[in-house]
């Protein structure tokens, strides 16, 4: 059993300075350089990935976006990432960065400051979002009108600290969020743990709630803020409902049952009791806890290798990860490697 | 750092059970790895860094002065100087003072002063600058283990001149480039956190935000050493310590010190 794994770090040199020696490389990544300026002089615009400093264009048609400034006709990158294009605009994407908030993200949040009919969320972006009180669905249902009592009450639904999933209902003109919860899927989050990566390696997909084997499920906010937590009945109950509503509608029997596939006003009334903004967790058994661990661990494994975090990718690098019998070793950088390409090559078989 | 209620809960329970769930899966025993850098700072005697898989980040540089043996038997100068800067503290706090004071007392009292003498008037003295870059969990093991690896690659000016100067008056002359590596036994301390009756060492920041309480136990050369005392770990529900749990973490320190020793030895 290893108690204090130590690895020798790289040194602080570029590793390319060291190949310095061999001349022959230099002279021919020399010219790879300048021929690559000689295209860019056309007029045209460099493709694919840019570094700070590096020349985008030299045609002074193109209208400067984010990420970019420029001398006289030249476009600059001012950041790391790839070029964007949107008619005449030009824009470079930064590939690592704070989170930029979109109309329909869903995402997970902590609630950093309670104020007037608002609440501020820490969601990793510039600013903090806002959460109206009027966009939250409070206890006794949709149809009740908010009073002055639920103003003055509102650190009894959601107060600093707590983390909630919600979704990007607006953006500002500054760029910041406004946010809703008014869904039976987004609320408070209880019965679980809480990893944070990047936000630039989320995978966007139709859904970012999820079951996972084992008895977890897993909330992957598009703002790379992720929620493990236990899989109750109500959770996979509203998986199934978002994956395939016409399919739960139509049972078994092949009968359709009206309302079954969606929510009806009276469930929804009856679960928007207090139990929502409830803080207690449920009884979850330490082999689940263990599984949950287990997880986090595989998805900091992704995160560590730079592989955008998807489910499938989730599951596959848990079931890498089940090679170690001790969820301990995961968090050893070769292990987390290893896990990396384990996943990679488990895609690369597949075809895909 | 600022934890839900249910998410409190939920790590507290995981760590309440027997043996206890840590959020990252590690044992009762393990450290979060480290990845180490020595030697880089060329101005320096001697120089460590140490990173850890959160990304915090400690640097440690030895510098040396030559200084009258009698400044430090009348008591005007020390051994040993320590300084400490930690991102985001400011330099007068109370925290950065207790670290200040806890190192220059470990230091001073186990590093001997044959090791740093020179002559029968001089010695050298050490003046060991810690810059903490980013911590998030309580600093104090990441400063030991850095200052550990930089004062165990130190090289100071090999002497020329005789070590004998009591009767004749003869300044110290030193080789112009060799140097002697500084040979000597050097403490380290750990960290452990208390969670209802768990011990466990090396708490992360969220182990941190939701321990009863946590204990710094001293090692040196095989054996426990001052200061075993708790420490602070979060604002707020600190609980108290059972004394059996004392017992038992500097149990879980003894059976783990000599590895740590030799996990840092092959890091140099």
């Amino acid at each position: 059993m290893d108690i204090l794994s130590v690895s020798k770090g790289s040194g602080f040199a570029y590793e390319d300075a060291e190949v310095g020696s061999d001349e022959d490389v230099d002279i021919l990544i020399d010219e790879d350089e300048t021929r690559g300026d000689d295209v860019q002089l056309d007029g045209s615009v460099k493709t694919s990935v840019v570094t700070p400093g590096e020349l985008v264009t030299d045609d002074p048609i193109w209208m400067r976006g984010h990420g970019t400034y420029f001398l006289g006709t030249n476009t600059y990158s001012s950041v790391a990432g790839t070029i964007s294009r949107v008619n005449r605009l030009l824009s470079v994407k930064p590939i690592r960065g704070r989170y930029e908030p979109e109309t329909g993200d869903h995402i997970v949040g902590r609630i950093a400051e309670v104020g007037q009919k608002r609440w501020k969320v820490d969601i990793g972006a510039k600013t903090h979002a806002i959460l109206m009180l009027g966009s939250v669905n409070l206890p006794g249902g949709v149809l009740r009108r908010k009073s002055e009592s639920d103003e003055l009450q509102m650190r009894n639904f959601l107060k600093e600290g707590d983390l909630l999933n919600c979704e990007v209902q607006s953006l500002f003109q500054d760029g910041s969020a406004s946010l809703h919860t008014r869904s039976l899927k987004y609320g408070k989050l209880r019965n679980g743990y809480f990893i944070s990566v990047p936000s630039s390696l989320i995978v966007r997909a139709k859904n970012h709630s999820h079951s996972l084997p084992g008895g977890a499920s897993v909330i992957i906010g598009v703002n790379g803020y992720i929620w493990l937590r236990k899989t109750t009945e109500d959770i996979s109950q509203a998986n199934n409902t978002s994956l395939s509503k016409n399919a739960t509608a139509i049972s078994a029997k092949g009968q359709y049952n009206v309302g079954s596939g969606s929510v009806s006003i009276t469930r929804l009334e009856e679960e928007s009791s207090w139990e929502i903004y409830s803080d207690v967790n449920d009884e979850i058994s330490s082999t689940l806890r263990s599984t949950i661990t287990r997880y986090a661990n595989s998805i900091k494994a992704l995160a560590f290798c730079e592989i955008g975090i998807s489910v499938e990718r989730i599951i596959s690098a848990y079931e890498a990860s089940m090679a170690y019998e001790d969820s301990g070793k995961l968090v050893d950088r070769e292990t987390m490697e290893t896990i990396g390409q384990q996943v990679i090559n488990g895609e690369k078989y597949r075809g895909q | 750092m600022i934890l839900s209620v249910a998410e409190r809960s939920y790590l507290y329970e995981s760590l309440k059970q027997s043996p206890p769930i840590r959020p990252d899966g590690r044992s009762v025993k393990q450290f979060r790895p480290i990845q180490t850098n020595v030697g880089f700072l060329e101005s320096s005697n001697g120089s460590a860094k140490i990173t850890l898989s959160d990304g915090s980040e400690c640097i440690v540089s030895i510098k040396s002065k030559v200084i009258e043996k009698a400044s430090i038997e009348s008591g005007r100068d020390t051994l040993v100087d320590v300084d400490i800067e930690v991102a985001g503290q400011r330099d007068d706090s109370s925290f950065i003072l207790n670290l200040i004071s806890t190192l220059k007392s470990i230091y001073s009292n186990y590093i001997s002063q044959e090791s740093l003498s020179l002559t029968n008037r001089f010695t050298y003295k050490l003046f060991i600058d810690i810059l903490v870059i980013s911590n998030y969990s309580y600093p104090l093991t990441l400063i030991s283990f850095t200052s550990y690896l930089a004062l165990k690659n130190t090289y100071l000016p090999k002497l020329t001149s005789s070590v004998d100067d009591k009767e004749i008056e003869e300044q110290p002359t030193f080789h112009d480039y060799e140097f002697v590596k500084l040979q000597i036994q050097v403490p380290i301390i750990f960290t452990v956190a208390i969670i209802d009756n768990n011990y466990i060492i090396d708490p992360n920041s969220q182990e941190m935000e939701v321990s009863d309480n946590g204990i710094i136990i001293g090692w040196y050369d095989g054996n426990i050493i001052s200061p075993i005392e708790n420490v602070k770990l979060n604002d707020g529900n600190s609980k108290s310590i059972k004394p059996e749990l004392i017992i038992k973490s500097i149990e879980l320190v003894k059976s783990l010190g000599q590895s740590v020793i030799e996990s840092l030895n092959a890091a140099e």
